[in-house]
């Protein structure tokens, strides 16, 4: 017979051993790796390569093949060094093939991509892809039916900005500006009229204008390329095909100059810069936006520049960037500058009030008294102190209801959400809208984002704020219109870069310049209302109010400085000329600027970004937006939210018969001859050292034909005008010579016949000697003539 | 059970007879209500003083000293619910009366640790109204507010449960409270002062969350971590967010796409259930009149538990070792 000790032991020894069976049991599962499966199979082929500029975009060409089932699934892009993924939601067919561009948005130092597929969270076909970041080197796109050779200067023969070609077929062409990006210079050889879409042509378009330099080739097939491209990109109607003279050609690239040089003969636009002779140059050129056009005369991969020594230099000084951006390093498109200023524009958050908590402190002082000596003294005068567990809870919990019910009533906002968005027309249906999204959230969060159009969306690119840094959300930067997802870090402000071309009828703006005055006629043809809309150009910005879908206002350009006196506003950023009282007011002693206004700031800052010193290069009409073409709805109810957008289109100048350009429409022109600009009270200048100095003065391009009879040009300085020893003269563009003035400065010449002088809307003005005393020289013309 | 019942019921009634239990529960609740008033007026004195002030981080400043405080009350609190629970009975003379009734050691020590934790949750339960300040301004989740008071529960219980050792192993309150809060102020302070000094004696880095794992308030300054407000918060004026700098030593961990926060507090209740296993199961030895060591049934239960207790965190053991950035 058992003694009870030993039955407790044994029950002791058997629970002991049924407990380690149950730990050995525990430790030795193991969950099992998911397996990917082999029936999709993906082959991704980067452009250019794989190589790319810092913070542009790669697309990223992706062929899919399914030997399964149909299955909708994610292609991702990561980078170990970008926080969030770019991907695509496509519909993949059963037993069969699929393919896509994915965007990739690039950071300054990726070295290798992963691309994904994946379908509920598990991960089908993988690729690793090398790539490698260009700082500071011109990625070249040759586009052009037939291989397109350049004889380009070595790399180890340049001291800066080595260049790097790549040859793209037409229809490889990416759609989206953002696939351009990477681009500093686009050479176009053959091109027939069908290979590009309109979509390959807006994205083209929108690139220029962002600071892109588009080379279009001459020779024989210029007149086709020419029926492909829209008007702003063609310079030059195409004329027979001659022998070129290549005397410039040598003297431009430094070197003798080449044989016979075949080339078309061309018949530029008036407001365009030919380059060579006065009846067939060797190439034209035209800025538009903060970006430029050059179309040659003869075709880039002509054998006789094949052999020519001199080509190199030729295609170093041709093919060059528009202007050398510094942001975080180098840049050469104005993309970055503006990316940076739409983040930065989401530091400024809204003020949101804090909810009035004096009743609900109240409430708990009365409550604390309560559940205390209050219940205390009740129950003990019941004598039923005990009862106190269920009194106290209860009206613990019944005061809570009250209190909470008290809070969530005047509860205020607890996230932020902030839309940022520039609306850039790009044609007459199309415009680039950039919004950037930041999101401020108190705990870790997922938002949602449904995107109202086929946007491309990239990381923000960091910047500090107030508040603190903002930075970009993780998560899937979804494209082609699929929602996003992104993971918000409580209490940073962080968010996503989206871009898109969107359809916007453009606005009918028209500056009609008269013999004594200009208006303005600017008429709603965007279908949604207009908020404060202003035309602004040359220290002006002319305000004509709210205009409803199809209403239309009009104004009168102000009187501008006479000759002699000072226009500060000339050299004053767009975005002072346009909120200057707003901003003023805000600065005051003991007050602040509204947040709004700030972002408004921001966002005109943005708008000429590209440009110099914030200042517009052309007229442009400004208008504030209720909502924006691009739309984001993000999933957080009960978040304050803020939306700021600004819509820049430009409007034609017009006229007929007799006119008079205004002072300060005649503006400098930097783009061939860069040197230093300065500033002072007669508005902006060049340094004139070292002597000589010469200064173009152009005017907007719609005023290219303009035929001038008579000018009166002011020129002033800093510095006390050197009384002697200066020479002015004046560019004849018909005998191609320059003319000497008697004009012992400073102050203004009167110029009674100002036709040879002024061709294409340009003047040309040579100060030598001791001009270079003068610090800084301000040009300022009042031209009178004939607007055909 | 009958037992259980007979000591649980006459130690609630005494529990809440006199003054001293509504005395606590308005220093609690009072306390609690002036340390949310004077965090509120300090962020709110902030306003227009350089960043912006949001109404969630007001919320979050006021949840975070509320709670800070709250804890702080607590975990001195819970011992002393229990510390005279078996010397009060050697005190009185009357263990020889409870050995001869049918109640049973291990029934009188649950009995009167459940009250303690009970009177803990009376108090927590009290102070709940004071979260609805929290609500007012936004930036806590429910989520936020389970995860705080099942740490501070969780402390709690740990807290009764070695008031109950200490009064079990001295027989004596006054040696039981002393022993008690000599314990308390060592884990308390021992741990962040030897957290401190390997920062000292390692180029000022964090020290490893381990150290501070066992200590009550860097439990809740982990469980805080989530709700912290944003450093633009002056922290010379919001003592009890710079406090959590100090509390949570390596819990906020610097990593790619952002901060992250290692949820300690998880091996924090791991350690607080293990250590009250284990003090109850030596209180029940130690509150023998004797054979005090010798196995009984009490012992084949207390070790299912355990050993059920080991397998809930093996099985969870993802779970907790993230705590410690595993």
């Amino acid at each position: 017979m058992k003694t009870p000790g030993i039955i407790r032991r044994r029950a002791i020894h058997a629970a002991i051993v049924m407990a380690l069976a149950l730990l050995a049991g525990t430790l030795a599962g193991t969950h099992q790796p998911v397996r990917a499966q082999d029936e999709v199979t993906l082959a991704v082929t980067p452009a250019f390569e794989g190589n790319y500029a810092p913070d542009r975009w790669l697309p990223l060409s992706i062929v899919l093949r399914n030997a399964g089932p149909p299955a909708r699934v994610t292609v991702a892009v990561a980078s170990p060094l970008i926080r969030p993924r770019n991907s695509a939601l496509v519909d993949l067919p059963g037993g069969g093939e699929l393919s896509l561009t994915l965007y990739a948005a690039m950071d300054r130092s990726t070295r290798e991509l992963a691309v994904t597929v994946e379908r509920a969270g598990v991960v089908l076909a993988e690729q690793r892809v090398a790539v490698r970041p260009r700082e500071g080197e011109r990625i070249i796109g040759l586009v052009s039916t037939r291989p397109l050779v350049l004889r380009l200067p070595r790399r180890e023969d340049l001291a800066a900005l080595p260049l790097l070609p790549f040859a793209i077929a037409p229809e490889q062409l990416p759609e989206r500006p953002a696939g351009l990006a990477s681009l500093a210079v686009i050479v176009l050889g053959d091109l027939p009229a069908q290979r590009l879409t309109p979509a390959h042509l807006a994205a083209l378009q929108a690139w220029v204008r962002a600071g892109g330099h588009l080379v279009i080739g001459g020779g024989a097939g210029l007149a086709t390329t020419l029926a492909a491209l829209p008007a702003p990109l063609r310079l030059a109607e195409s004329g027979a095909v001659i022998a070129l003279d290549p005397q410039p050609l040598g003297a431009f690239a430094d070197a003798p100059p080449p044989g016979a040089l075949q080339g078309v003969v061309l018949r530029p636009a008036p407001d365009t810069r030919p380059f060579g002779s006065s009846t067939a140059p060797l190439w034209t050129r035209r800025d538009l936006g903060a970006g430029r056009v050059t179309q040659l005369a003869f075709d880039p991969g002509l054998s006789t520049l094949q052999t020519w020594s001199g080509a190199p230099a030729l295609w170093d000084r041709l093919l060059s960037p528009v202007r050398i951006y510094r942001t975080v390093g180098f840049d050469l498109n104005g993309d970055g500058v503006q990316a940076q200023i739409l983040a930065s524009a989401l530091g400024y958050l809204p003020v949101i009030a804090l909810p009035d908590s004096t009743p609900l402190f109240a409430l708990l002082v009365t409550y604390t008294v309560l559940i205390g000596p209050g219940l205390a003294l009740l129950l003990h005068r019941m004598d039923r102190q005990e009862l106190g567990w269920i009194a106290l809870p209860a009206l613990a919990l019944g005061i809570g209801a009250i209190a909470l019910g008290l809070a969530l009533a005047s509860r205020a906002d607890e996230r932020i959400v902030t839309q940022v968005a520039l609306v850039e027309q790009v044609d007459d249906a199309t415009a680039r809208a950039r919004t950037s999204l930041g999101l401020l959230t108190p705990r870790d969060e997922r938002f949602t984002v449904g995107v109202g159009g086929d946007a491309v969306a990239r990381p923000l690119l960091p910047a500090a704020a107030r508040f603190g840094a903002i930075d970009s959300a993780g998560g899937d930067l979804a494209q082609e219109g699929a929602a996003l997802t992104l993971e918000v870090n409580r209490w940073r402000l962080e968010g996503a870069l989206l871009e898109a071309l969107v359809d916007l009828p453009a606005l009918d703006a028209q500056l009609q310049v008269g013999a004594d005055d200009v208006k303005l006629a600017v008429r709603n043809t965007t279908g949604r209302p207009l908020r404060d809309v202003r035309v602004a150009y040359a220290g002006h910005a002319v305000a004509l109010g709210d205009l409803a879908p199809d209403e239309a206002a009009t104004a009168t350009w102000p009187p501008t400085a006479r000759p002699g006196e000072p226009r500060p506003q000339e050299a004053t950023p767009l975005s002072v000329v346009v909120l200057g009282e707003q901003l003023v007011a805000g600065r005051a002693p003991g007050s602040a600027p509204e947040r709004r206004i700030l972002i408004r700031e921001a966002l005109l800052n943005a708008a000429v970004a590209a440009g110099i010193e914030g200042q517009a290069p052309e007229p442009l009409v400004l208008a504030w937006l209720d909502a924006s073409p691009l739309p984001l709805n993000v999933e957080a109810p009960g978040a304050a939210t803020q939306y700021v957008g600004l819509l820049v289109a430009r409007p034609r100048i017009t006229g007929g018969g007799a006119a008079t350009i205004p002072a300060g429409w005649m503006q400098l022109e930097l783009a061939d001859a860069p040197r230093p600009t300065c500033t002072g009270e007669f508005g902006r200048g060049l340094v004139p050292a070292p002597a000589p100095l010469i200064m173009t003065l152009a005017l907007p391009a719609d005023l290219a034909t303009f035929a001038a009879t008579s000018a009166t040009l002011d020129l002033q300085s800093t510095r006390p005008w050197p009384g002697a020893g200066i020479t002015t003269e004046l560019f004849n563009w018909q005998t191609g010579a320059w003319v000497p003035l008697s004009f012992d400065g400073p102050g203004t010449i009167a110029i009674n016949d100002a036709a040879p002088f002024v061709q294409g809307g340009r003047l040309r003005l040579r100060l030598d000697g001791r001009i270079d005393e003068a610090e800084c020289v301000f040009a300022t013309t009042v031209l009178r003539g004939v607007l055909p | 059970m009958a037992g259980l019942t007979s000591v649980l019921l006459k130690e609630l009634r005494a529990t809440l007879r006199g003054s001293r239990a509504a005395l606590l529960i308005t220093v609690y609740v009072g306390l609690a209500l002036i340390g949310g008033r004077l965090v509120f007026n300090a962020v709110t004195g902030q306003l227009g003083m350089g960043p912006p002030l949001f109404a969630a981080q007001v919320g979050q400043a006021i949840f975070v000293g509320l709670v800070l405080a709250l804890q702080a009350l607590s975990v001195f609190l819970a011992p002393a619910t229990t510390v005279n629970g078996v010397s009060a009975e050697y005190e009185r003379r009357t263990v020889e009366l409870l050995a001869a009734t049918p109640l049973t050691p291990a029934w009188l020590l649950l009995g009167k640790l459940l009250t303690g934790i009970a009177f803990v949750l009376l108090l927590l339960i009290a102070a709940l109204p004071l979260f609805s300040l929290v609500y007012l301004f936004g930036g806590v989740g429910v989520a936020d507010l389970a995860r705080v008071l099942a740490v501070m529960l969780g402390s709690a219980i740990a807290g009764a449960t070695l008031g109950l050792f200490c009064s079990a192993l001295t027989r004596q309150t006054y040696a039981a409270t002393l022993l008690c809060y000599a314990l308390l102020v060592a884990l308390v302070g021992g741990t962040l002062l030897a957290a401190n000094f390997w920062s000292l004696t390692n180029a000022m880095l964090p020290a490893p969350p381990a150290y501070v794992a066992a200590n009550p308030l860097s439990a809740i300054g982990a469980a805080l971590a989530r709700t912290r407000p944003p450093e633009v918060v002056s922290p010379e004026t919001l003592r009890p967010v710079a406090a959590l700098s100090l509390l949570t030593q390596g819990v906020l961990v610097e990593a790619q796409g952002g901060r992250v926060v290692l949820p300690l507090y998880r091996v924090s209740l791991v350690i607080y259930g293990a250590a009250s296993l284990l003090l109850f199961w030596l209180s029940l030895h130690l509150v023998r009149p004797r054979r005090r060591w010798a196995l009984t049934r009490d012992d084949l239960v207390m070790l299912i538990i355990s050993v059920a207790f080991l397998l809930v965190v093996l099985l969870a053991r993802p779970w907790w070792q993230a705590g410690l950035g595993g």
